[in-house]
């Protein structure tokens, strides 16, 4: 089975070739809009929780290689891990950060700490070239060694009182971890060949690193353990008396802080055919779990035991953004709904998981989608294959020799809802995406109240078709192909293959006007953090959110010990 | 200098965005001159070398008679991509080059990169229908910076055999100069800041009270 799903590579005519195409796969009609994608919760294969199955796999042997840290925890340290064949270590370099440098900010030029993961281990003097660069971030210049480049904060609020109950010999308050749930935030993780690092094309010789973004989560995780070890070093140097180290379910609890804002959004735009193998991925999955026509008394209580363990997420869920705090508060009354249901009605003896879902119809989006993702935690194991899918090589490319009046067809059939907005309004194309000159990072811009919009990028896809459409029923000769059609019109190649790619992979188009006004760019960060792993979705904004990473993740020292619930590790709770 | 692969890609496209070329023939032309990197050609110069010669860059008419596209030159940047589609919609089309192919090298790669795409091969043939080059899967790039004369170029398809989207992974060289001179291109796609832009980024608007 895994075999035949790297060869689908889950496109939409290979899959229905292969008869795998479930008739009950929800459609790009219902999934693809921007309110659902926007509700999005992680699941069994979110990357975060493949890089997890993958280093339980084989020993990662993780250790302190070097700690070179001073007794006020300045200075640099190097962490290594084996994942695969292979051997990573993340080089983190500390100093002092005054209070008034301290930003969330990616336009920040100082942070508490540096990283960057290194392809095997750095010598010292390769580590004192490193300082010069990491610290940096940006403004460094590295090689192919260096994979990944990171940097992250202390939280202000969590951290010193972390150390000082730790100094004292305390464990901190259940109150104050859940209330923060991270030690350090990033605020910047780049790879893919930025500031000369290694292409990802680089690292796909590790076969582990092949299913999205792996090396990217590796470096998070690896961050985490580096909290850890931080903050009881830092203890222990206050206090080598009275010192101890964090309880083992405080730390599972504590992830990664992350503040996400419009530099990931344009990914998913950029990205079309990969965006489809991720929801086509899940899709896929999800409605394989839903043709379950029994249970085993094990998957039954499986089933309640993680709706159980959501519903006690939700309740520790706290955001101070309004919208966010309504859904959360609706989510948790809804789950509590369905608890109730299925502890109390009679229940069908078959398709239950179908009959369950069905529930969720009339509930509220983010109430569908924690159910989607915990129907997905029992994905049976011919899906282990798909995380390899997950990665979609296959660029939008043209099609010339397509009909016009097959692409017309096209254009009818998938992009219908293009012709139901209201593209006339001025509100429908107030927004324009940019790149900055300060961070070369994407923005967003009013067109009509600051410059630079005709340096825009192109996402305004709803008018770009609605004029395709218009151009092709003036074209006088149908039977034309798309190649002869664009010596004529060249400058509608851009959105032509862009439609015919939707074709082929038909969860690659965000169905939803990313140029208007009311457009919440928010829901494209969760949907992409979603897929990551994240959770604790915070809005600070329609533009940008904190997150928490690896929360409830195994810690590195529990690789050694076996365990046989390493993946259990959704919806993470500390009221167990 | 050393550079990756991603930054090859990055700093053509928005060379080519700098240059008002359409999006997605920046995208294609992006990935050619990151090819021609890993085929050990300095691409980024060959690019640089078209986009100043004025030539290159003037709108070239391309004429269609049946099957046959002509023109008297190619550029890669100007009417080279179209060619590459015309050639690609069916078989027994060409296009025909009655006077010159300007950087021959990033045109070979845009061909190169479609074969990887597409299958086949293209083949160019002089006005006596001798085939001067074959461009398919296993092409080599030649050490060539001019090539005027009449050309008919073909593309005939096959199947496809081998894996798409696959090369092999080197860091690319480029020298200084020519770097600076396309981050100076790139940068001119960039906007610059607003105050309220600042406002709206992630981490605006708050203390570190997390």
């Amino acid at each position: 089975m895994k075999g035949t799903f790297v060869a689908l590579n889950l496109n939409k005519s290979s899959v229905s070739q292969c008869g795998n195409l479930p008739l009950n796969l929800r459609t790009p009609k219902l999934v693809m809009n921007l309110e659902r994608l926007g509700s999005l919760f992680p699941q069994k294969y979110s990357f975060m929780r493949i890089l997890i199955r993958n280093l339980f796999k084989k020993n990662p042997n993780f250790r302190v290689e070097k700690n070179k840290l001073n007794s006020m925890g300045f200075g640099h340290c190097v962490l290594t891990i084996n994942l695969g064949e292979l051997l990573y270590s993340l080089v983190c370099f500390t100093g002092k950060l005054a209070a008034e440098e301290r930003s969330d900010r990616v336009i920040a030029t100082k942070w508490d700490a540096c990283f960057c993961l290194y392809l095997g281990i750095p010598n010292d003097q390769e580590i004192k070239k490193l300082r010069q660069h990491v610290t940096k971030q940006e403004n460094g210049r590295f090689n192919n060694n260096v994979l990944v480049l990171s940097r992250a904060n202390k939280s202000v609020s969590l951290f010193e009182y972390v150390l000082n109950c730790l100094a004292n010999g305390k464990q901190p308050s259940k109150k104050s971890i859940m209330k923060t749930s991270y030690l350090m935030r990033t605020t910047a993780v780049y790879g893919n060949g930025k500031f000369g690092i290694a292409d990802r094309n680089l690292i796909l010789g590790n076969k582990e690193l092949i299913p999205p973004f792996q090396i990217e989560m590796l470096t998070v995780y690896l961050i985490r353990e580096f909290s850890f070890f931080y903050i009881e070093y830092l203890a222990k140097h206050k206090n080598k008396k009275n010192a101890i180290t964090l309880d083992l379910n405080l730390k599972k609890y504590l992830g990664i802080g992350n503040s996400t804002g419009l530099g990931m959004a344009p990914f998913l735009v950029n990205h079309p055919s990969l965006l489809h193998s991720w929801i086509m991925a899940k899709e896929l999955i999800l409605a394989e779990v839903l043709k379950f026509k029994t249970l085993t008394n094990f998957q039954f209580q499986k089933f309640i035991e993680l709706l159980t363990r959501a519903k006690k997420h939700v309740n520790e869920w706290q955001v101070e953004d309004k919208s966010q705090s309504r859904k959360i508060k609706k989510l948790n009354s809804e789950v509590n709904l369905l608890i109730k249901k299925l502890t109390t009605q009679n229940l069908p003896n078959i398709y239950l998981l179908k009959y369950f879902f069905d529930q969720t119809k009339n509930l509220s989006i983010e109430t569908q989608e924690i159910v989607a993702s915990i129907l997905i935690e029992l994905a049976p194991n011919k899906f282990e294959g798909i995380e390899e899918c997950l990665a979609n090589p296959n660029e939008p490319k043209l099609v010339p020799s397509m009909l016009i009046s097959e692409l017309i067809e096209i254009i009818r059939n998938d992009y219908d809802w293009v012709f139901k907005l209201d593209l006339r309004k001025k509100s429908s194309d107030t927004n324009f995406w940019y790149i900055s000159q300060e961070k070369l990072e994407p923005r967003l811009g009013n067109r009509y109240e600051e410059k630079g919009s005709e340096l825009e990028m192109p996402f305004k896809i709803p008018h770009y078709v609605k004029l395709l459409k218009s151009l092709l029923e003036k074209y006088p000769n149908k039977n034309d192909t798309v190649a002869s059609f664009l010596l004529k019109n060249p400058s509608e190649r851009f959105i032509i293959r862009r439609i015919q790619n939707n074709a082929r992979y038909p969860y690659s188009e965000i169905r939803d006007n990313l140029v208007d006004k009311n457009c919440k760019p928010i829901d494209m960060l969760r949907c992409k953090l979603s897929f990551f792993g994240a959770s604790k979705f915070d809005p600070k904004s329609d533009k940008w959110t904190r997150v928490t990473l690896f929360q409830g993740a195994p810690i590195a020292s529990e690789f050694f010990s076996n365990k046989k619930n390493y993946d259990d590790w959704s919806f993470a709770t500390l009221t167990n | 200098m050393v550079v990756s692969e991603n930054e090859v890609y990055q700093i053509i496209k928005k060379s080519c965005i700098s240059e008002n070329i359409y999006e997605d023939r920046a995208e294609d032309i992006g990935k050619a001159i990151s090819f021609l990197h890993t085929n050990y050609i300095n691409g980024c110069a060959e690019f640089k070398q078209l986009i100043t010669d004025p030539n290159a860059k003037k709108n070239i008419s391309l004429k269609k008679e049946k099957n046959s596209l002509i023109t008297n030159n190619l550029s890669p940047i100007e009417n080279g991509i179209p060619i590459i589609d015309w050639l690609l919609s069916g078989q027994n089309k060409e296009a025909r080059i009655i006077n010159q192919i300007m950087s021959p090298l990033i045109f070979f790669a845009l061909l190169a990169k479609n074969i990887l795409n597409y299958g086949g091969k293209f083949q160019i043939s002089d006005e006596k229908q001798n085939i001067i080059f074959i461009i398919d899967e296993n092409f080599k790039f030649p050490k060539i910076n001019l090539l005027t004369g009449y050309f008919i170029i073909t593309w005939s398809k096959i199947n496809l055999t081998f894996q798409p989207n696959k090369t092999n992974y080197k860091m690319h060289n480029v020298d200084l100069a020519t770097w600076k001179y396309l981050q100076k291109k790139a940068f001119k796609t960039y906007v610059p800041e607003s105050i309220q832009s600042r406002k709206l980024g992630a981490g605006a608007g708050l203390l570190d009270n997390d």
